[in-house]
């Protein structure tokens, strides 16, 4: 009776192990991986004072967790030297030390807390841009979460402006706005 | 890249004014070896100001932001040289350690992502450090001995070059702008030597030349995009200014340096053919 018991136990606590999510914590927490191929990040600037002009970053990783209260934390890395305004020459311009300067300074990068307020989200972070960090709220729209295309996938977009003089790129402010928009379409895959 | 608009050309002309006009204020003292090298420092500051929109900080987070702090440590270092009671070993020890200050302001801090071996970083900084050095002093010697609007108008020329394939070919129209400061501030010391046909450029001019056009050839060649190649034969074409005798054939391998490094660094810049790989779908079509 006493190995039944025994028995009954270890195999409880080995279905138990078997169906829970060893990244989910006992709040619910759940951790997900930036999915690259399904995440951007876009920027827009006014150019001379008569349009607007955008461009993306092509290499977005990192990863955030969410847990059932909409809390959590959040990681980004954007590789700087993935920017991509549909022009190679521009590219390299952009890369270099007039604006990005993306050998001295490779990832920009966003880390920060998430919080849910109401039906929207909030991201509270540290953004380092060109070797320059400075704390900044993004807000953010929880697009959906589903079980789809291998594993629990979950999606958040947001928009945030900042100054570009204040993270060191003044250079030419007669053609180019200082103020940049960063559009993030964000989606993350269960790990 | 194209060349600087017609805004640059403002931000880049106010270090010729600004030279000129302090050229002007020191005419008392114009027989010093000083003046020239605050001249170009004062008009180089002015340029920076205007293209950057705002002064940088004390310990600024980029490195080519430093070239402002170059060009004022480099006066003070030209003031400081043209002191005559100054021993000559110091008159060595002095540009060489000025020479390591840069580069270690320019490449040490960011150095470790470029370079993970330790010694090979350190034998580079060494070796730059050397180079800059050794260049630096030709060029004091030259301007020593020859006199008048030859050497600054050379050195003109020379920053207009550097900045001709840094803004095109080296992918930092900013940097291109600082040599073109460098040009621009060289202007009233070029028609000083016209003036004053017995005086020669000075330790300060020197100075400042030496440390600005090399503070733009190593930002344009480790974050920018200019060819090494390229860069070296630049820091080399000053030591073409050498020779006095035939001044005809300075001048030949002077511009034939120069002209050299331009091609090697347009060369570099063109465009590879890309092969993406991908089969044309309408190849059979056409």
């Amino acid at each position: 009776m006493r190995i039944g018991f025994s028995f009954l136990i270890v195999a409880t606590l080995g279905v138990l192990t078997y169906f829970s999510d060893p990244t989910e914590s006992a709040e619910g927490e759940t951790t997900f991986a930036v999915d690259s191929v399904h995440s951007f990040v876009i920027f827009k600037i006014s150019h001379v004072h008569v349009s607007t002009f955008y461009g993306r970053f092509n290499k977005v990783s990192g990863g955030f967790t969410v847990d059932d209260a909409g809390s959590g934390a959040i990681d980004l890395v954007v590789d700087a030297a993935s920017i991509d305004s549909a022009n190679k020459k521009r590219d390299d311009h952009l890369r270099g030390p007039d604006f990005l300067s993306a050998k001295q300074f490779p990832k920009v990068t966003f880390k920060g807390k998430l919080a849910k307020n109401g039906d929207r989200y909030e991201a509270k972070g540290t953004f380092t841009l060109r070797g320059v960090s400075k704390q900044i709220t993004v807000p953010l729209k929880r697009i959906g979460t589903k079980d789809v295309m291998g594993g629990l996938r979950t999606g958040f977009e947001g928009e945030f402006t900042i100054s570009r003089k204040a993270y060191g790129m003044s250079w030419r402010p007669e053609a180019l706005g200082d103020e940049i928009t960063l559009l993030l379409g964000i989606e993350g895959l269960h790990k | 890249m194209t060349l600087p608009p017609i805004e640059h050309f403002y931000d880049i002309a106010a270090a010729g004014v600004v030279s000129g006009l302090v050229l002007f204020a020191t005419w008392r003292w114009r027989r010093q070896d000083w003046p020239g090298g605050i001249a170009i420092g004062a008009g180089f500051a002015a340029t920076f100001r205007l293209a950057l929109d705002k002064w940088p900080k004390l310990i600024p987070a980029d490195a080519t932001r430093f070239a402002l702090h170059c060009a004022v440590g480099g006066a003070l270092l030209g003031v400081l040289l043209s002191v005559r009671r100054v021993p000559a070993i110091l008159r060595w020890l002095l540009p060489l350690g000025a020479s390591a200050v840069v580069v270690w302001l320019l490449l040490g801090k960011w150095a470790p992502n470029k370079w993970p071996d330790d010694h090979e970083r350190m034998t580079l900084l060494c070796g730059l450090a050397v180079a800059m050095f050794v260049v630096w002093k030709i060029l004091d010697g030259a301007a020593r001995r020859r006199p008048g609007v030859s050497i600054p108008l050379f050195l003109m020329i020379y920053a207009g070059a550097v900045s001709l394939a840094v803004s095109d070919w080296g992918a930092s129209a900013l940097l291109g702008q600082f040599a073109a400061a460098l040009a621009a501030a060289l202007g009233p010391c070029v028609l000083f030597g016209l003036i004053m046909k017995d005086k020669s450029l000075g330790a300060g001019a020197v100075a400042v030349t030496t440390i600005l056009s090399s503070t733009v050839l190593i930002c344009a060649v480790y974050y920018g995009e200019l060819a090494p190649w390229s860069a070296l034969l630049f820091a080399l074409a000053p030591v073409a200014l050498v020779w006095r005798r035939p001044r005809w054939a300075s001048a030949a391998l002077f511009t034939m340096v120069l002209g050299t490094a331009m091609l090697l660094a347009w060369n570099a810049a063109q465009p590879e053919e890309e092969d993406d790989g991908i089969e044309d779908p309408y190849e059979d079509i056409r």
